[in-house]
């Protein structure tokens, strides 16, 4: 097996049933390089835990039986449950950094954005228009204070 | 990996608004207009999100590398997120004439 075709073994069948051909076809016209695999690898292993949280009911993806599907469903729930719970604390930082520097709104704002998390939660994220970054709001609003 | 996933997306679609194109010339194309080097698995990851998004759409081909074209709903996207965006850098453009 040539190391093209080992890389387009990581993704699941049916993404390969679906989308091999045509990408093994673009892997043949790629050199390859440690950036390329690690890109591909990433890339497979979220096309696996993406069929994984869809089918619930048909896990093959981790080795095909029924005991390691119940245990790989069982570890992907808890990271994405962890997910909101880890989002609050970092929200919980930053908004403690604010308080610290004494900010009366958390930061100037152009853009608003959300992040949902399968379980409903959400974030609010605010873009600073200083640094041109995003950041989480946690001040209780769900709105984005206004650019000066 | 959200904004990686979002920055692929919106040059996968500034690529396929001049016509449709296969994996290799999309790759080629976002290179030469913007000096991205994406990678096979970020593309497909994120043509498969479009195409269930129904902003692109494969067309149907006899060659293994089959092409896709940007749809009507596409097109709304692309206008939208540069609408976006040229506000973005009129903002950025004002503030930096006052410095």
């Amino acid at each position: 097996m040539s190391a093209r075709s080992r890389l387009l073994s990581l993704y699941p069948k049916e993404w390969r049933e679906r989308y091999g051909v045509e990408f093994e076809a673009l892997l043949e016209h790629t050199a390859l390089s440690p950036r390329l695999v690690g890109d591909v690898v990433v890339a497979a292993l979220g096309a696996r835990v993406a069929q994984l949280w869809r089918r619930p009911g048909r896990l093959h993806a981790f080795g095909g039986s029924a005991g390691r599907g119940r245990i790989a469903r069982v570890v992907l729930s808890l990271l994405l449950a962890t997910a909101p719970v880890a989002s609050g604390a970092v929200g919980y930082y930053l908004g403690s950094r604010d308080r610290e520097a004494d900010m009366p709104t958390l930061y100037p704002a152009t853009e608003s954005a959300f992040r949902t998390y399968p379980t409903g939660t959400f974030t609010v994220f605010c873009q600073d228009v200083r640094t041109m970054t995003w950041v989480a709001l946690t001040k209780g609003s769900s709105t984005c204070p206004a650019a000066p | 990996v959200g904004e990686t996933r979002a920055n692929a997306a919106f040059l996968i679609l500034t690529s396929l608004a001049t016509g449709p194109k296969h994996g290799y010339a999309m790759v080629t194309d976002i290179s030469a207009f913007s000096g991205t080097e994406l990678g096979p698995g970020t593309l497909y990851t994120a043509l498969q999100r479009l195409e269930a998004d129904g902003l692109i759409a494969p067309v149907p081909s006899e060659d293994r590398r089959r092409p896709y074209r940007i749809t009507p709903a596409g097109l709304a996207t692309l206008r939208s997120l540069s609408e976006d965006m040229r506000k973005l850098m009129g903002v950025a453009a004002r503030r930096l004439a006052t410095r």
